[in-house]
């Protein structure tokens, strides 16, 4: 049967050659590599890019050259591909079903070359991302440990409540919206609403800063006691702000845009809801 | 460029601030604005020194802390705090811009008259009051209660509570020279403040026990009880 494979080029097992012609392979055990199977090309430094497809055509081990205990392949390629260009590795990886570290997803793609599942082929040679998984994984990896573990801890209780129901990722991405818009965006609000109020109250004796601060306890390393200050903080949730509503283009130019919103809408519309339908069968087949 | 990609990679960039805004820049402990309930008590606490803003100057007094970039900086609790530690709003005669007329206070400890600690989120002291101060410096006390979500009530519980502080705290009465000055409703009786929706006491209670209620603060849509 026909398969596919990654081929990450740059690491110590695998080469690529000029053009996607061949693939050189250092291994231990000759590779399980077919003829007629597929690979796909994963490239690149800064950003990691799937770049082309080829098909196998010879696989030829190289005898009595390296060290021992180490097999040496040459695979010949044809039929190169070349993919639409900026798929990258991070745009796409929460979109394949061999991303089960969703943490740490880079750990799928460290090795020379592995098998890749013929469905999760499709979607990177479709270029078509699973936006509700991707969403929500993006975003439930930037809270903090401790809102992260009351958020799993509420979809626990939820999920409870959904019976034998899977819950679809479109939901969990809504519901972690609604967490992030109550537990930190708030305070983004409450913030900016504080800094407002505090210019109407115009304090006597020139400018001044705030800071939040606990109570001073006596200090064992002799530093002050921590605090945070209002400024700093509000400075940081209005360049989110600003990322969240960003302007579309110049011709609208008081129209703000809601990333989270956008997203939604575009999961719940005709063409999206096809692709999100593939995509929560082929995950709910692969758990 | 397929959207479904451009979505992705928006998601993916507002995840990159998301992760530094949901941090706090000094602790690194993180942002949670139901953790964080100090935000809306402060908030309530300049919507009360704006409300005096008009008949009184206001000024930082108590301790202040000086930042990283070495400007001064007034310091707020997040916790119910020893005055000592704290800066609180010093109003002066509106006239002369000296002569204390009051403290406004944010959550600090006031001792009640059976020698307990208790801290109201805001409290108005008297003129002079000092960094341990009893209820006998008291002139009002407020609580603010957030919610995370707007359409929940301010619990029962949390009313009976700020009514129990209120006596122990010798029920302070708002003196004429604050009522003359501030028209604000809810800063002319000591009560309870919230984001969220009024409590289900009776309007009746709140009277008999001397204290206010006001729901969905601060907003166009605030409203006072009695």
């Amino acid at each position: 049967m026909k398969r596919y494979w990654i081929a990450r080029g740059g690491t110590k097992s695998v080469e690529i050659q000029p053009d996607h012609k061949a693939l050189t392979i250092v291994s231990r055990r000759t590779p399980r590599m077919g003829i007629g199977d597929t690979v796909l090309f994963l490239e690149g430094w800064e950003q990691v890019r799937f770049t082309a497809t080829a098909t196998i055509a010879r696989i030829i081990p190289i005898e009595g050259d390296g060290a021992e205990d180490v097999k040496l392949t040459e695979v010949e390629l044809e039929g190169a591909s070349v993919l639409p260009e900026e798929l990258d590795l991070d745009t796409m990886w929460y979109s394949l079903t061999i991303v089960r570290n969703t943490t740490r997803p880079h750990v799928h793609f460290c090795r020379g070359y592995r098998l890749l599942p013929k469905a999760d082929f499709e979607t990177i040679k479709k270029g078509e991302p699973f936006i509700a998984r991707s969403g929500y994984f993006e975003l439930l990896n930037a809270l903090p440990p401790s809102l992260r573990a009351e958020f799993d801890a509420e979809q626990l209780l939820m999920a409870a409540g959904d019976a034998h129901e899977r819950v679809r990722f479109r939901e969990k991405f809504e519901r972690l919206h609604v967490f992030i818009e109550q537990r930190v965006l708030a305070v983004g609000r409450l913030l900016h609403d504080l800094a407002d109020v505090i210019v109407r109250v115009d304090l006597d004796g020139g400018p001044i800063e705030h800071v939040f601060a606990s109570d001073a306890e006596p200090s064992k390393d002799g530093f002050a006691s921590r605090f945070d200050d209002l400024a700093s903080q509000l400075q940081r949730f209005a360049r989110l702000r600003e990322v969240l509503t960003e302007e579309i283009g110049e011709q609208a130019v008081n129209e703000q845009r809601d990333i989270i919103g956008d997203t939604l809408r575009h999961i719940d519309s005709p063409e999206g809801r096809s692709v999100e339908t593939r995509f929560e069968r082929l995950f709910a087949d692969a758990t | 460029m397929s959207k479904s990609l451009d979505l992705v990679r928006d998601l993916k960039r507002a995840a990159a601030y998301l992760k530094t805004a949901a941090v706090w820049n000094g602790t690194g402990l993180a942002v949670d604005a139901e953790r964080d309930d100090y935000l809306y008590e402060l908030l309530c606490y300049f919507h009360a020194a704006a409300a005096a803003r008009t008949d009184f100057r206001l000024r930082i007094a108590g301790t202040t802390a000086t930042t990283r970039n070495g400007k001064r900086a007034a310091k707020w609790p997040k916790k119910p705090g020893n005055k000592a530690n704290f800066s609180y709003i010093s109003l002066l005669d509106g006239k002369s811009g000296s002569h204390e007329q009051f403290q406004l206070c944010p959550g600090v400890k006031v001792t009640d008259t059976h020698g307990k600690a208790r801290a109201p989120d805001i409290s108005l002291q008297l003129a002079g009051a000092p960094a341990e101060p009893t209820c006998s410096h008291l002139a009002g006390i407020w609580d603010a209660k957030y919610t995370a979500s707007k359409g929940s009530r301010v619990p029962d519980v949390a009313v009976a509570d700020f009514v129990y502080t209120f006596q122990q705290l010798g029920r302070p009465t708002l003196p004429s020279t604050w009522l003359r000055c501030v028209t604000h409703k809810e800063w002319r009786c000591s009560g309870v403040l919230t984001n969220g929706k009024e409590s289900t006491e009776p309007t009746a209670a709140l009277i008999t026990s001397g204290v206010s209620e006001t729901s969905k603060y601060p907003s166009a849509a605030a409203s006072t009880r009695p």
